[in-house]
């Protein structure tokens, strides 16, 4: 029964107008999307390919450029916004990065909120769970208004059968929908000169295709569940609508604005002053030394403390950076509890960091950063004042990011697909109840 | 030939729903194979509620329903394989055709390997035209998609058809016809249960005729019995009389 069900569903979806346009509407975006996120990567990947030729040869001040990520073609997340520079010199630690190629930057990286361009992802937590909602508000409400459930279940048919037999159709063809739109997008990054696919690369562009199938699918089951309460389809199309609207674009968004306004962050100003008060019982040393050093006593012991001094400084001034750093990182932490319960929410953390365009891997490059800098580039730097000719030798030690792994990232991710995968459950059965406990008559 | 043992036969059958209506009040009826009983009677009567039941849409409150012995309530998937069903307005899936239409409802009915000249056969026999046996329901007149229902119940061959206002809303041709296939039905043996406003066709086509009022069946006769009796009058006389729970 469930496959004459399932068949028949899957028929009524393939002839419906508003699949096709749907379904039409998905490839022409998936395209168009990933030809114009693939053209900016490429500049973007030139753009970094020149200014890492370019750097110039300073083995005090450093350029550390952060490579555009190649699935920022899917999935641009944060990787365009959150900048791409850091400047080191053994004056500073770089708490941020600066604007793209030297061209935004934004203070607080952290807070930032919704949603980026269009691109793969944006395809899926828009387009297609809209599709979703279309082609599953009427499922149950319009059979009823119509009577065809009525014909149906003169039969013997389970009604689980029938519920079970739509669903699986239904998402047959949603599902089928995705996995066209992701082929496009992957065939036009395979053929493109500048995007070099790894098989990392391809197992984290299943596992983001993966969990956009459970993000659709806890629409779809929301679907049925309003389709399976409600007496018309027109009401279930009102109802699902509005949820939609709520749970895509208020409730994200919401979590972030409430988080912003109830955990509260130091002032710039506060910053300041907290940074001069962890340097102050050194400050009046710092100005003897540095008089001393500029003033001509250029021995190893008054530049080695000049150089100390100079280098505590960095490091305390990095410490009370960390801390905002942290405070803005229990700040999102918050929004993202507030929003644990929207799947739009859900899905974008999700496929931001397998995509590695999410918040985390630019923190991830920020300690990378510091790390260099604590390590390699200062004990480059110590040899200026204790071994000149050997620093005069010697390279500027090579900056490394280690990509983020993708059991990492799984492990990372397994949360909010938990949730994800609870929700889908949680519809299901709440439609399954609805459905057995509804009056066909 | 009827058969002595009933198909459909309702048991002390009752109905109360939430809101506290009694839409069905102790009904008792059998109808055996090769005879049609027509159900008269106004809106809210409890005829639609008595079909309801013996479709297992709606549970008694008390009493049962039987379909060839088969307690619906206790086995509703087993009784509904011996009875099929036509409502009052048959809506069908219109982006699918006929055929297409009557296959989906066929496999449901437990006949999953008819052809195609099979389900033609059906159709011609309710008098379909032959060219809209392909085409998508959507564009049917009401009298093409009743057509279509009473094919989707001759196509199940079942024991029992339970036939809900069938002929409301059709011209007279198609009414006409469809009196025409449900007495090829009756011949055939299936025991017709119909719930109608039209009285004449039901004195024509019904070997026995019920009248209901607020739930309770408050007269019954037979097509000889009616051969001697108004039952236009008698009707409008049981719907004139006082309320019975008054």
């Amino acid at each position: 029964m469930i496959g004459v069900i399932y068949k028949r569903e899957i028929l009524d979806h393939l002839k419906s107008a508003k699949f096709l346009i749907g379904f039409c509407l998905t490839l022409a975006i998936a395209v168009a999307a990933t030809v114009i996120n693939v053209q900016d990567y490429g500049r973007r990947l030139q753009d970094y390919r020149a200014a890492q030729r370019d750097l110039p040869a300073n083995k005090f001040d450093i350029q550390i450029f952060r490579p555009p990520e190649v699935l920022s073609v899917l999935v641009q997340g944060k990787d365009r916004t959150l900048g791409n520079k850091a400047s080191v010199n053994y004056m500073n630690i770089p708490d941020r990065l600066t604007g793209y190629m030297s061209e935004r930057s934004t203070p607080r990286p952290k807070s930032l909120s919704g949603f980026g361009s269009v691109d793969f992802a944006f395809l899926v937590r828009v387009v297609l769970s809209l599709l979703v909602i279309f082609l599953a508000y009427d499922a149950v409400a319009e059979e009823k208004q119509s009577g065809t459930l009525k014909l149906a279940l003169a039969n013997a048919l389970p009604r689980s059968s029938l519920l079970i037999g739509k669903a699986a159709a239904g998402l047959t063809v949603v599902l089928g929908s995705l996995l066209a739109a992701a082929a496009v997008a992957v065939l036009i990054m395979m053929v493109h000169p500048a995007v070099d696919l790894s098989g990392a690369d391809a197992a984290r562009i299943l596992s983001l295709v993966a969990a956009s199938a459970l993000y659709l699918t806890v629409f779809y089951m929301l679907s049925l569940l309003v389709s399976a309460a409600v007496k018309r389809p027109a009401t279930a199309l009102m109802v699902l609508l509005q949820l939609w609207i709520f749970l895509v674009v208020v409730y994200p968004n919401l979590g972030v604005s409430i988080a912003e306004n109830f955990y509260k962050l130091p002032t710039d100003r506060e910053m300041a002053e907290k940074k001069v008060a962890a340097f102050a019982p050194y400050g009046d040393e710092l100005k003897k030394v540095q008089a001393a050093y500029f003033g001509g006593d250029r021995s190893q012991p008054t530049g080695m403390r000049y150089f100390e001094l100079q280098s505590l400084r960095s490091r305390l001034w990095n410490d009370v950076d960390r801390e905002l750093s942290l405070r803005l990182s229990g700040q999102l932490e918050r929004a993202r509890w507030i929003s644990i319960l929207s799947p739009a929410a859900l899905f974008n953390r999700v496929v931001e960091r397998y995509a590695r365009t999410d918040i985390e891997e630019y923190d991830r490059f920020l300690a990378s950063v510091e790390r260099y800098w604590k390590t390699k580039y200062m004990d480059f730097q110590v040899l200026f004042y204790k071994d000149l000719p050997a620093y005069r030798k010697a390279a500027t030690p090579p900056f490394e990011h280690p990509a983020e792994g993708t059991s990492e990232a799984w492990a990372a991710t397994a949360p909010q697909i938990v949730v994800l995968a609870l929700l889908a459950l949680i519809f299901f059965a709440a439609a399954s109840t609805a459905f057995l406990r509804k009056d066909v008559r | 030939m009827t058969t002595l043992q009933p198909i459909l036969k309702a048991d002390d059958l009752s109905k109360r729903y939430e809101d506290g209506v009694l839409a069905l009040d102790h009904l008792n009826l059998e109808v055996r194979g090769g005879e049609v009983y027509c159900l008269l009677g106004a809106n809210g009567a409890g005829k639609t509620t008595t079909i309801n039941l013996f479709l297992n849409f709606i549970p008694p409150t008390t009493g049962t329903c039987f379909i060839k012995g088969i307690d619906v309530n206790k086995d509703p998937l087993e009784a509904k394989k011996y009875v099929a069903f036509v409502s009052e307005n048959v809506m069908l899936y219109g982006n699918f055709t006929a055929r297409q239409n009557l296959d989906f409802f066929a496999k449901l009915g437990g006949k999953p390997n008819l052809t195609k000249e099979q389900y033609y056969q059906v159709m011609r026999r309710v008098s379909l035209q032959e060219k809209a046996f392909e085409q998508r329901v959507k564009t049917y007149s009401k009298g093409m998609r009743q057509k279509l229902g009473i094919s989707i119940a001759i196509i199940k061959d079942a024991a029992g058809i339970l036939l809900d206002e069938p002929t409301s809303g059709l011209d007279p041709k198609a009414a006409e016809e469809f009196q025409e296939t449900l007495a090829e039905l009756k011949g055939e043996g299936k025991a017709i249960l119909m719930s109608t406003h039209d009285i004449f066709r039901a004195k024509e086509i019904g070997d026995r005729v019920g009248i209901m009022k607020e739930g309770r069946l408050v007269m019954e006769r037979t097509r000889e019995e009616l051969q001697y009796e108004d039952l236009v009058k008698i009707y409008i006389d049981y719907m004139k009389s006082e309320p019975l729970t008054a």
